[in-house]
């Protein structure tokens, strides 16, 4: 495996992309050093490739990223994974709020809390939280998977028109459109491979205490229209 | 608009809160560029009744000699000092003599009214320093990160509805109760139906920015007897938009964020200090922690020394 | 029902061997029906008429939006569609009171398409001064004059550089039709300026056929990636439309067809509903954090543009420009829209006029206005308009409405309907037929082009020789209320 290190210590977030770019061409894996939360790092990076960011990111890490594999080692910003059409986003720490926003493909993995409004307007793809998320998680959902292993609070799922979002601890309260149901062997089946594969344990019993909020309506609303 | 950062040590003593300010704003500099400010509380140990002053003014002739003399007849004058500011402005600092609090603000009322000057504030228990342009430009003008205290808030500005110059540039201070400070990211939507009755009550406002109506709604809170944590609860029922709010006070720092949070803050802790950021990029500046918290929707807080 | 929908019976022959619904492809094609002309009947896709006694009857008028397809298609004029006259109750008008009915049957407020259609000062109460003796008048048959510009080169590497200032404005695929968008892509490239993809995704072939393509960012994100970003000329990030500020959109899932929902890249059957506002754009240092963004994303290489609403005009052009935007444009309260609900879009937003004065001022209280391209939107028609525009002190000027009417808009404000007789804005296979993209990319084209002369010709007869270098001195305002809103002083 071929590796390089950027140290973006003295970067600005214009020549640090760059250099992500250009190596993400010849190496396997970059590793980025001293990222000091600079914002948008890796963004609309399309090659498929390794990044180690050591220390945190900034807002909007790895937006419209579409094949990499991102793992930071602290934490991340606002909109972590904001808009991603492929690949994997690890962030060992927690985040702020709108991790996963409007992704369409791929995971998005905090393993800590995170703020308000996680996976707000995603549209596919896998977003984990391992900690609790807050106000509005969910919001607006359209599809994809959202998976809460803490609590959330208040107006979970608010507006959610499709997808499914798993929380295994408390439900402060709904949003509008959202119910909550149990959850059937076969969701549990789906959960218990992929948290398996992102390194989450848990047990049997745990499995079976996910609950899942999706979309009340039997019919689509019609008021305003395009 | 803006982003804005606080930070205090627990140990009630001295520290260089000023330099640790300024790398936290500076690392928000990215979120306002048009102006800067912090207040520093804790280090400036003022006899009592004595209040430092800073006053823009044109730099012009006679004008400056027009000032003192104003100042003399009323209270002798210590410490005096002038700092160049942007274009063809200075900023005199010193400090006075006031027989009581209540004859700070009259006084600063007629030091308005000469042309050309503005008094930018007048403090007993803080530093305040605010200028136009970037962080380290500023703290390079007025030596900020040699200037020491127990605790500070910092913002820096982009500007959205109001004016961009020296006395716009937060934090904004109020002189309902003594040395009330606030720092503020976001907009109040509900400007008029919070300034109303306050001005109903004798309040007096100098501008029309949404952050001197906070620090002026905070203040008449905490006159009528609220505590910093009660008072920043109204203050989320009361106020409409979007906003993270600073409130610093002689003895501590106060946190609210509207009941959406649409505005960022983090905070972060250790054994020694306590800080408050819009970014964890700034809370880097000051401790190394991997545990960062959020602040939540509505969420208020306040960490008093 | 503001319609009245009358059929001569003695006029139409039915049994005149010319079967008028065939002129287009014909919706129904049942021999039996073609045999005799039901043209009217055929081509109305409001449900207007019914056929009784084999006779083709108006007998639905409440749905009549006043298109006037049949009008249009009968081959023996024999269909009258009038509106119903004013009747002299005041305010009291037919149409406020079938409003009250149908909000008290229904109980919910009208959806409709188009802009604000009040009166509004416009483009038409100002007047641009001709050259005499003074200065001399340019001849526009013989010498030249420049239309090019060039929008964005502030920080973009590639700025957009268009031969008219005229750019088609966004609209997207699922509001209109795929033909639509691809007579939009080819009208641009004949005309040598940009169109735009809306925010619903970039067709392949919009992509394709246009030269240049502005990729819009909207709060719903549909079809969002960074190959769509980066397949652009220029990415707009939309803040809000003047037709309904501060509104989000709202696709019914019905209307999400197959074609639909892969551009968009959501699941086929989902509503598609965009925010009202970008969900991380709450404050300006947000747009100033989401334009380096998308800088980083295209690495610096195209313009970024800031698209508002007409409002805070002075605030809004400030913060954008400190942000960092390219180009910055502002749509006033006649820019129009898919479908959006009426009240926001007759009483919110200020005119178009006023809107360009006070982004242009704004400009240059921040000093960035030579950095900075304004482009104007909101109800531009002809190359008069375009003309005033540039001279109150835009760059560059969208046009929408007026590009929809040039490949067969009727203006009839019912897009929200998704049964536009014309083929635009619509999904449904028969009525697409409708629109034939090679022949609407055409008139586009023609459409821009001659306004394009019109607007040379102004500028020429006010004594410049580019576009560009009109300015306010040149105009004159008709009306106190256009001078009292624009400063331009009033005719004397």
């Amino acid at each position: 495996m071929r590796e390089y290190t950027i140290d973006a210590k003295d970067m600005d977030e214009k020549t640090l992309n760059r250099s992500i770019k250009e190596h993400a061409l010849d190496y396997d894996k970059l590793i980025i050093k001293n990222p000091q939360s600079k914002h948008n790092i890796a963004a609309g990076l399309i090659e498929e490739v390794e990044i180690e960011i050591v220390g945190s990111a900034g807002y909007f890490v790895g937006t419209m990223v579409d094949g990499a594999k991102i793992h930071i080692t602290r934490n991340a910003g606002w909109f972590a994974g904001d808009n991603m059409t492929g690949g994997e986003l690890i962030i060992e720490g927690g985040s702020g709020d709108g991790a996963g926003q409007g992704i369409y493909n791929g995971t998005v993995v905090v393993k800590g809390d995170t703020g308000s409004r996680t996976g707000e307007i995603m549209k596919g793809g896998t977003v984990i939280i391992g900690g609790n998320s807050g106000f509005m998680t969910g919001l607006l959902m359209m599809g994809g998977r959202l998976i809460v292993l803490g609590d959330v609070t208040d107006d979970a799922g608010e507006s959610i028109m499709r997808g499914t979002i798993y929380v295994l601890g408390q439900v402060k309260s709904l949003g509008k459109k959202a119910v909550l149901k149990h959850t059937t062997l076969d969701d549990q089946n789906e959960l218990k491979e992929v948290l398996t594969k992102y390194g989450f344990e848990l047990s049997d019993i745990d499995y079976t205490n996910f609950k899942k909020i999706t979309n009340g309506e039997t019919k689509t609303e019609s008021g305003g229209k395009k | 608009m803006c982003g804005i950062a606080g930070v205090i040590y627990k140990d009630k003593k001295t520290h260089n809160v000023g330099e640790s300010l300024t790398a936290m704003l500076e690392s928000l500099q990215h979120r306002g560029p048009d102006s800067a400010g912090f207040a520093i509380y804790g280090g400036l140990n003022l006899p009592e009744n004595n209040y430092q002053l800073n006053i823009e003014l044109k730099n012009k002739p006679m004008l400056l000699d027009q000032l003192k003399t104003t100042l003399t007849q009323i209270s002798p004058i210590y410490n005096e000092e002038l700092i160049h500011s942007v274009d063809d402005y200075d900023v005199y600092r010193c400090e006075i003599h006031l027989e009581n609090y209540s004859l700070l603000k009259p006084l600063i009322t007629n030091l308005d009214k000469i042309e050309d000057i503005q008094v930018i504030n007048g403090s007993h228990s803080f530093e305040m320093i605010k200028d136009v342009g970037l962080v380290k430009d500023i703290a390079k003008r007025y030596n900020v990160p040699s200037r020491v205290g127990t605790h500070g808030i910092g913002h820096t500005r982009f500007a959205t509805e109001s004016g961009v110059d020296r006395y716009h540039a937060h934090p904004y201070q109020s002189y309902i109760t003594p040395d009330i400070t606030v720092v503020h990211n976001g907009q109040i939507t509900n400007y008029w139906k919070i300034r109303d009755p306050l001005e109903r009550k004798g309040h007096k406002f100098e501008s029309f920015n949404d952050t001197e109506c906070i620090v002026h709604y905070m203040a008449d809170k905490l006159h009528q007897g609220y505590k910093l944590e009660e008072a920043l609860e109204e203050a989320v029922h009361d106020l409409d938009g979007p906003f993270s709010i600073l409130v610093g006070t002689p003895n501590g720092i106060g946190i609210a964020k509207d009941k959406l949070g649409l505005r960022p803050g983090v905070m972060a802790e250790n054994d020694d200090v306590f800080a408050i950021a819009s970014e964890e990029m700034s809370l880097q500046d000051v401790l190394d922690t991997d545990h960062v918290e959020q602040i939540a929707p509505g969420e208020t807080r306040s960490y008093t020394i | 029902m503001p319609f009245n929908v009358e059929r001569r019976s003695e006029i139409c022959k039915r049994n005149n061997n010319r079967p008028g619904c065939c002129w287009y492809l014909c919706d129904n094609p049942k021999k039996s029906l073609c045999k005799n002309c039901y043209s009217c009947y055929s081509n109305c896709p409001h449900d207007v008429y019914e056929i009784i006694n084999d006779e083709p009857q108006p007998v639905h008028k409440e749905n009549c939006v006043g298109c006037k397809i049949c009008e249009q298609m009968c081959p023996t004029n024999a269909i009258y569609v009038t509106p119903l006259p004013y009747e002299g109750r005041g305010v009291w008008s037919s149409q406020s009171m079938l409003e009250i009915q149908r909000k008290s049957s229904t109980g919910s407020y009208k959806v409709r398409g188009c802009g604000a259609t009040r009166i509004v000062p416009t483009f038409d109460d100002l007047s641009i001064l001709p050259a005499q003796v003074s200065r001399p008048p340019i001849d526009s048959y013989r010498e030249p004059c420049k239309t090019e510009v060039v929008l964005g080169d502030r920080f973009a590497e590639n700025p957009l550089k268009i031969d008219t200032p005229i750019m088609i404005g966004a609209m997207s695929f699922g509001a209109i039709s795929k033909e639509a968008k691809i007579s939009f892509a080819r009208g641009a490239t004949l005309a040598g300026t940009a169109s735009n993809t809306g925010e619903g995704g970039m067709l392949p072939e919009e992509r394709h056929y246009a030269d240049k393509l502005i990729a819009q960012y909207a709060s719903g994100r549909f079809g969002m990636s960074a190959n769509y970003l980066n397949n652009a000329e220029a990415v707009e990030i939309k803040i809000g439309q003047g037709a309904k500020s501060g509104m989000g959109g709202h696709l019914l899932a019905k209307k999400v067809t197959a074609e639909v929902a892969r551009i968009r890249n959501i699941p086929q059957g989902t509503d598609a509903l965009s925010p009202a506002r970008h969900m991380d754009i709450v404050g300006p240092e947000d747009l100033g954090m989401k334009i380096d963004q998308l800088r980083d994303i295209t690495d610096w290489k195209v313009p970024i543009i800031v698209k508002f609403t007409a409002g805070r005009v002075e605030q809004d052009v400030k913060i954008a420009a400190k942000a960092g935007a390219d180009i910055i444009v502002i749509d006033g309260m006649q820019g129009g829209t898919g479908a959006g609900p009426e009240v926001i879009t007759e009483h919110s937003g200020i005119p178009t006029i006023q809107a360009i004065m006070e982004a242009d001022t704004a400009l240059k209280e921040v000093n960035l206005r030579t950095e900075v391209s304004l482009v104007a939107a909101g109800g531009i028609r002809s190359g008069a308009d375009v003309a005033k525009a540039i001279a109150l002190g835009a760059d560059a000027t969208y046009i929408g409405t007026a590009a929809l009417v040039s490949i067969g808009c009727k203006v009839c404000k019912a897009c929200s309907k998704g049964k536009c007789p014309k083929g635009i804005a619509t999904q449904d296979r028969m009525l697409r037929r409708r629109l034939d993209p090679v022949r609407g990319g055409q008139r586009v084209a023609n459409y821009i082009k001659a306004m394009t002369a019109e607007a040379k010709m102004l500028t020429q007869q006010a004594g410049n020789t580019d576009i560009q270098k009109l300015e306010k001195e040149d105009l004159v305002s008709l009306t106190m209320e256009a001078s009292q809103i624009t400063g331009i002083p009033l005719v004397r």
